[in-house]
């Protein structure tokens, strides 16, 4: 359970950054990471580049991510995810709702 | 922030300083002099003079803390610590010796005495006050760790209560009618908590087969409360005689609307008409489903849509993928929890492995078998991670309940009644809905008919779908020839229902009450541009389409096609069972 996050300068932007497994363990700092942000990013980046795994948990992780950026209208996008993760995202259709990269 | 303050140092020091001490000393002018220091630091000290005396003294007042003088006369020292460490039992009290010559033998006995320190005789006051503090601190910890240690024993009674509610549940409630077909052979290999696997399975009123399969996020409670809802809805809907695209619209509703976003359904769920020979399927997160034919060719049903529960409710899409498929069929679908399970080397049985399996050549009958066997072989002593489900479905006709109703109640009919109810539909409702679950519900309060509502619903049904498909839609049955012929025009239909602009259906249930039953006149109307009836001979009923008619023909007392084709005219006379009468 690992998960940092960063702002860019102008605080447009919030980068996630997900490693190793990314299970229901990581429940609590994955909210940590975008709810402790005094005021909510235009765009959210959700880098999975170092994610293991990912388990129907963290898909209802970035749900709840998807719906405090503004649900319909959030722009939130998911990046580097490696071939494991990418079909799990896949075969639930979340290209239908985040950006994927 | 109060716990935070109770536990550093300065609230430890200060629980040091109000401790009770229990004194066990001979001597008088010694037993005097540490009291006073004692006091003077703080604690709550008790006297006493003798092992008896001390061993009763700790039994009435409990200290915090004991300090025993190791050359007692009479009861050792020695035999006081060890009778009072037995009677403090669980809880931790920290006792410290005092004597003249702590000498190596003697600091043994003491540890062996269950001492937890021992001081050289007299001790300074900042020695003896020093070692009463850092030992109340010991023993404080010690407190609060059992404390957190019951809590947890607590939480995980409380946990293992939820988890075995969770499985009754998942038991009586949502697997409660998937046992009933034959056709349906099931690996369940639940793992040792509920991690939210269901199945459900029941026959509609005209003999489709239902079937889900999902799998729940969360686990424990969290997923048997999001599946009890959706197994009530999946039986009742499917009573109804609603069709799996109106059941996943109505599940994905309900769920949308009860949980928050991070629970959801993913599902596979299929109508299957056996004598058709068709399915149409929604797959929304699963797994790919496949449809394995005898020479094990694979036809993967893959996941199209979001899992249920995730979209909102106007931007749900019940698309379903339509297969034609034979009797000699079978249809695998299965949850994550298989192709995820791992083997001692950390590696995951895989969806490859899993086709790999199904598609093999060989006797389609033992396909299940030998998947169960490559995954214990794959599984051996490894834990499972989460729960495995795989559903094998075999296509056979003689299986589904031809019409026949399954528990019907007594009064279930009224006496008959003189009625007529009539219902229509332009194109704009047609677009939006389905009238025959509306028309079969107005069957059942008008005049019963429970134990007819089958063969009522087939016929209805196919009337009402030849208005639509023929009459308004002007679909060309000959779509259905071919190898994806069914498939065509399924996307056909579909394409054409979006678009409609015109067009119009009207119904018409007319009922005479007789002797002893009733005749019910059905007539269906759409204004296209009608059909050759000649098509309804048995002989021009082709092996894919044209079936429909012939069938309601066959229930029906009599059956007519009026106005150019345009009207159809079913009639259906009933008989009051015994068990009618009565309650009538």
């Amino acid at each position: 359970m690992n998960i940092t996050s960063e702002s860019s300068p102008n605080g447009d932007k919030l980068t996630i950054r997900v490693a190793g497994p990314f299970d229901f363990k990581c429940h609590a700092d994955f909210r940590r990471a975008y709810e402790s942000k005094a005021t909510p990013s235009r765009q959210i980046v959700v880098d999975l580049g170092d994610a293991e795994y990912i388990d129907s948990s963290a898909l209802g992780m970035l749900l709840l991510l998807r719906e405090h950026s503004g649900g319909a209208n959030a722009s939130v996008t998911i990046t580097n995810a490696r071939p494991a993760v990418a079909k799990i995202l896949r075969v639930a259709n979340f290209h239908q709702l985040f950006a994927l990269s | 922030m109060s716990s935070q303050a109770h536990v550093s140092g300065a609230g430890l020091d200060a629980g040091a300083r109000s401790a009770r001490v229990l004194v066990v000393v001979a001597d008088a002018a010694e037993r005097e002099r540490t009291r006073v220091l004692l006091e003077q630091f703080g604690c709550k000290v008790a006297l006493a003079e003798s092992g008896e005396a001390g061993v009763a003294a700790f039994e009435r007042k409990r200290p915090d803390c004991v300090l025993i003088d190791a050359h007692l006369p009479e009861e050792s020292g020695l035999a006081a610590c060890a009778r009072i460490k037995q009677l403090a039992g669980e809880s931790f009290i920290p006792i410290l010796m005092v004597a003249a010559d702590p000498s190596g033998e003697l600091l043994v006995r003491c540890a062996q005495a269950g001492a937890d320190e021992c001081l050289r005789a007299p001790a300074p006051a900042e020695v003896l006050q020093a070692n009463v503090r850092a030992w109340r601190q010991i023993g404080e910890l010690h407190d609060r760790l059992m404390r957190q240690h019951e809590e947890l024993l607590a939480y995980r009674a409380a946990a293992r209560e939820e988890q075995r509610t969770a499985k009754a549940l998942m038991h009586h409630v949502i697997r409660r009618e998937s046992y009933c077909a034959a056709n349906l052979r099931m690996l369940e290999s639940p793992a040792e908590n509920y991690h939210g696997d269901i199945v459900l399975s029941a026959w509609g009123p005209a003999g489709r087969q239902h079937v889900l399969v999902g799998d729940f996020t969360g686990h424990g409670l969290q997923a048997a409360l999001g599946a009890l809802p959706a197994a009530d809805i999946f039986y009742s809907m499917t009573r109804s005689g609603f069709g799996v695209a109106d059941i996943v619209r109505e599940l994905n509703r309900r769920l949308h609307s009860l949980f928050p976003r991070n629970v959801f359904l993913c599902a596979c769920a299929m109508e299957i008409d056996h004598v058709a020979g068709t399915i149409g399927a929604w797959n929304g997160g699963l797994p790919p489903a496949f449809v394995r034919d005898e020479n094990g060719g694979l036809r993967p049903i893959e996941s199209q849509h979001l899992p249920l529960g995730v979209p909102a409710p106007r931007d749900f899409d019940d698309g379903l993928q339509f297969l034609r498929v034979q009797r000699t069929d079978r249809v695998y679908v299965y949850s994550d929890g298989l192709t995820e399970q791992l083997n001692s080397r950390g590696e995951a049985f895989e969806e490859e492995r899993l086709r790999a399996i199904l598609g093999g050549r060989g006797d389609a009958a033992l396909v299940f078998e030998r998947l169960e066997m490559a995954l214990s072989a794959h599984r051996r002593e490894q834990a499972q991670g989460d729960d495995i489900t795989l559903l094998e479905l075999r296509i056979d006709p003689s299986v589904a309940p031809r019409f026949v109703s399954v528990a019907q109640s007594a009064g279930a009919t009224r006496a008959p009644l003189r009625w007529s109810f009539e219902v229509r539909l332009d194109a704009a409702a047609l677009r939006e809905l389905d009238p025959r679950p509306l028309l079969l519900r107005a069957l059942h309060e008008l005049q019963g008919l429970d134990s007819h509502r089958d063969a009522l619903h087939m016929i209805l049904s196919e009337l009402y779908n030849n208005a639509l498909d023929h009459g308004v839609l002007k679909c060309d049955s000959s779509l259905k020839n071919g190898p994806d012929g069914f498939e065509a025009f399924q996307r056909e239909r579909q394409r054409r229902l979006e678009n409609l602009e015109r067009g119009s259906i009207w119904v018409r249930l007319d009922h005479e009450p007789e002797a002893d039953g009733g005749v019910l006149q059905i007539r269906v109307r759409d204004d296209g541009s009608g059909f050759d009836p000649a098509l309804l001979t048995p002989a021009a009923a082709s092996a894919t389409h044209g079936r429909g008619l012939a069938l309601v023909r066959a229930f029906c007392d009599s059956f007519d096609i009026a106005d150019g084709g345009r009207m159809a005219c079913a009639v259906y006379r009933w008989r009051q069972s015994e068990a009618d009468q009565r309650a009538a």
